[in-house]
């Protein structure tokens, strides 16, 4: 069986290949991917550089390797959870408001395609971009690997929590381009939710535990009573976790490196009770797989809805 | 012939404001149906809704037996709609275009580039292949549309002001695809506002004004219907005087005017006002005849459908 009969016989979506087929033309996106691996190439230059001219800090090489492996690896993530976070919402908040303002929706509409296949093209076209420039930095992230100091679980963690944020942030882009009929206005939008969640509702639930403690501080005597706030404080510092990509992966990154279970941790609330809680970029990923599901249902029911 | 598109007590309102009001109009299998009306007179409404693109407020469409409100899909099947605006995707290559366009309506891969190849041979868009759809001056892209309308092999082309806005040479160009395509066996749907068109191609016209459907039905049945009495030019090379008294005392005939003369050639022109069938004209023609009357020219005068469309609608907006 040849190549092509094995791509014939998958399920075809047309909206993937006219996507990709626009997005891949030209010379922008091989420029894009140019500029990101220049930028992280030499990031990476840097940090060597650093490491190499500061042989005092470390004790010996062995040590001094893993700490340079450690931060590549740990800045190669950051910048690509800082460019997935940016670029998912460009790359599908126009995805929809734009065939509107093309007035091509309308032809789209008229065919046999269905408003899911239309949604889930367009989030697989922008997942598929995102996915070349996660790939494409492999090799760099490699480079940790020679040098030492991270495992491989860290890098599949990392991998889980960069798609699932690509998946969140280019559904948000997706929900407001479904139903805001300008494409600059859907960018903004999205923009802001991503910003707003990103940034605004960590620090909400931060204020948030931080007036719990006030706010027990009378109760510091009744030791039931403090071990509930306390519960309570930390409940609200795991879901604060939960709920930002980059906290959640220090947070992972800190766990490992503490007790060497990637999947469990225990926090101690004083008094010596200690509770058990899932990693944090277990319950990132299941908050914000749920997230992009529940997104994608309402954009594909503001696709689906008729003119009145 | 059966009815491919019926339309039945359709009503579209857009807040308080009612743009389709109650339209009835059925369309025959091969037809070439020209949708004509006034801006603002319904017309797009009507075909967005035909199209599945808009929800009635009231009535339906059956599109080859299918309603557009329950069975959407099966409309989308039998239906190609080509809207008033071109709807391209510029970056995209001409065969790339279509091929899209030919997978969103299920046909397989393997069937596509022969289609593609018939399709452009159609619309005469073969030496354009290969080119980015942005290069396309406006009558080829105007084309190229249509050929999308096609790629499904719709029985029914329900297109949107086709026309509009296109050069003398291009709107010739569709005419002409037009006329061909319903050769093919396709019934084709289309509003405009270019009458000469209409007159030019279609054997079924419908006017539509204020949301209503003022007439309908073929050229020479609106003439009749708008027209109180059919007009006669007669050219005689002399006896005018016996010409006009026999014509006077012939029942069904209104009036006898003569024309003043076209220059120094001796015919008399003349203008009879009518009212009867073929029949009776034809018996009005042997007994100018009987009377040896020198006839060398004896004519009806068509109005065309500029003065139908006059005459039938009033100047409303819905």
């Amino acid at each position: 069986m040849t190549l092509q009969n094995l791509l014939d016989r998958l399920p075809q979506n047309p909206i993937v290949t006219k996507e990709l087929r626009r997005r891949m033309r030209g010379p922008r996106a091989f420029l894009l991917l140019v500029a990101y691996l220049v930028f992280l190439s030499l990031n990476i230059s840097l940090i060597y550089l650093a490491f190499t001219l500061s042989t005092d800090e470390f004790s010996n090489i062995a040590e001094r390797q893993r700490s340079m492996g450690k931060t590549i690896f740990g800045m190669v993530v950051l910048m690509e959870l800082n460019l997935v976070t940016l670029i998912s919402p460009a790359l599908t908040a126009g995805a929809i408001a734009a065939e509107r303002e093309r007035q091509t929706f309308d032809l789209l509409y008229s065919t046999l395609l269905k408003p899911l296949a239309l949604v889930s093209g367009k989030m697989t076209a922008a997942l598929s971009f995102i996915l070349l420039l996660i790939i494409a930095a492999m090799p760099l992230q490699s480079i940790a690997f020679l040098v030492g100091g991270v495992e491989l679980p860290e890098v599949i963690i990392a991998l889980i929590i960069l798609i699932v944020s690509a998946m969140a942030f280019t559904a948000i882009g997706l929900f407001f381009s479904s139903f805001i009929r300008r494409t600059l206005v859907a960018t903004v939008t999205s923009y802001v939710t991503s910003i707003v969640i990103l940034f605004f509702v960590p620090f909400l639930l931060f204020v948030l535990s931080l007036f719990v403690d006030i706010m027990a501080f009378p109760l510091r005597n009744d030791t039931v009573m403090m071990i509930v706030v306390d519960y309570a404080s930390y409940t609200i510092g795991w879901i604060l976790v939960s709920m930002n990509p980059l906290v959640a992966a220090l947070a992972t990154e800190l766990m490992i490196l503490d007790n060497r279970n990637i999947f469990f941790t225990t926090l101690s609330i004083g008094n010596g009770y200690d509770f058990p809680v899932i990693a944090p970029w277990i319950s990132y990923s299941v908050f914000f797989s749920l997230f992009s599901l529940v997104l994608i249902g309402l954009s594909v029911f503001f696709v689906n809805r008729i003119d009145q | 012939m059966s009815t491919i598109i019926e339309i039945k007590n359709l009503v579209k309102f857009y807040g308080r404001r009612k743009a389709v009001d109650g339209l009835n109009l059925s369309v025959e299998e091969g037809d070439i149906f020209g949708f004509v009306g006034p801006n603002g007179a319904g017309k797009t409404s009507t075909i967005r809704i035909m199209a599945t693109l808009l929800q009635a407020s009231r009535g339906d469409i059956l599109v080859a037996g299918h309603s557009v409100q329950r069975a959407p899909q099966q409309v989308r099947r039998v239906i190609g709609y080509m809207p008033d605006f071109f709807g391209v995707y510029n970056d995209l290559l001409v065969w790339e275009y279509l091929d899209f366009f030919a997978a969103c309506y299920n046909i397989p891969s393997a069937k596509r580039a022969a289609l593609i190849d018939d399709l452009l041979e159609l619309v005469d868009l073969t030496h354009r292949r290969s080119d980015a759809v942005e290069q396309l001056s406006r009558g080829m892209k105007q084309r190229l549309s249509l050929a999308r309308a096609l790629i499904h092999d719709p029985q029914v082309l329900v297109l949107d002001e086709p026309a509009s806005g296109l050069d003398p040479r291009a709107r010739v160009e569709i005419r002409e695809l037009l006329i061909e395509l319903a050769k093919m066996g396709k019934t084709i749907f289309f509003s405009t506002h270019i009458l000469a068109d209409v007159q030019e191609i279609c054997t079924r016209v419908g006017i539509i004004e204020g949301g209503r459907l003022v007439i309908a039905g073929a050229l020479e049945e609106l003439q009749q219907q708008t027209l109180p009495h059919r007009q006669i030019s007669l050219t005689l090379l002399g006896r005018v005087a016996e010409a006009q008294a026999l014509l006077q005392s012939t029942a069904g005939i209104q009036s006898v005017e003569i024309l003043p003369a076209n220059g120094d050639n001796g015919r008399t022109r003349l203008q009879i006002q009518f009212v009867g069938s073929d029949e009776a004209l034809s018996a009005i023609l042997a007994a100018l005849v009987n009377a040896q009357v020198p006839v060398i020219r004896f004519d009806e005068e068509t109005c065309d459908l500029e003065t139908v469309f006059m005459r039938a609608t009033k100047g409303l907006v819905t």
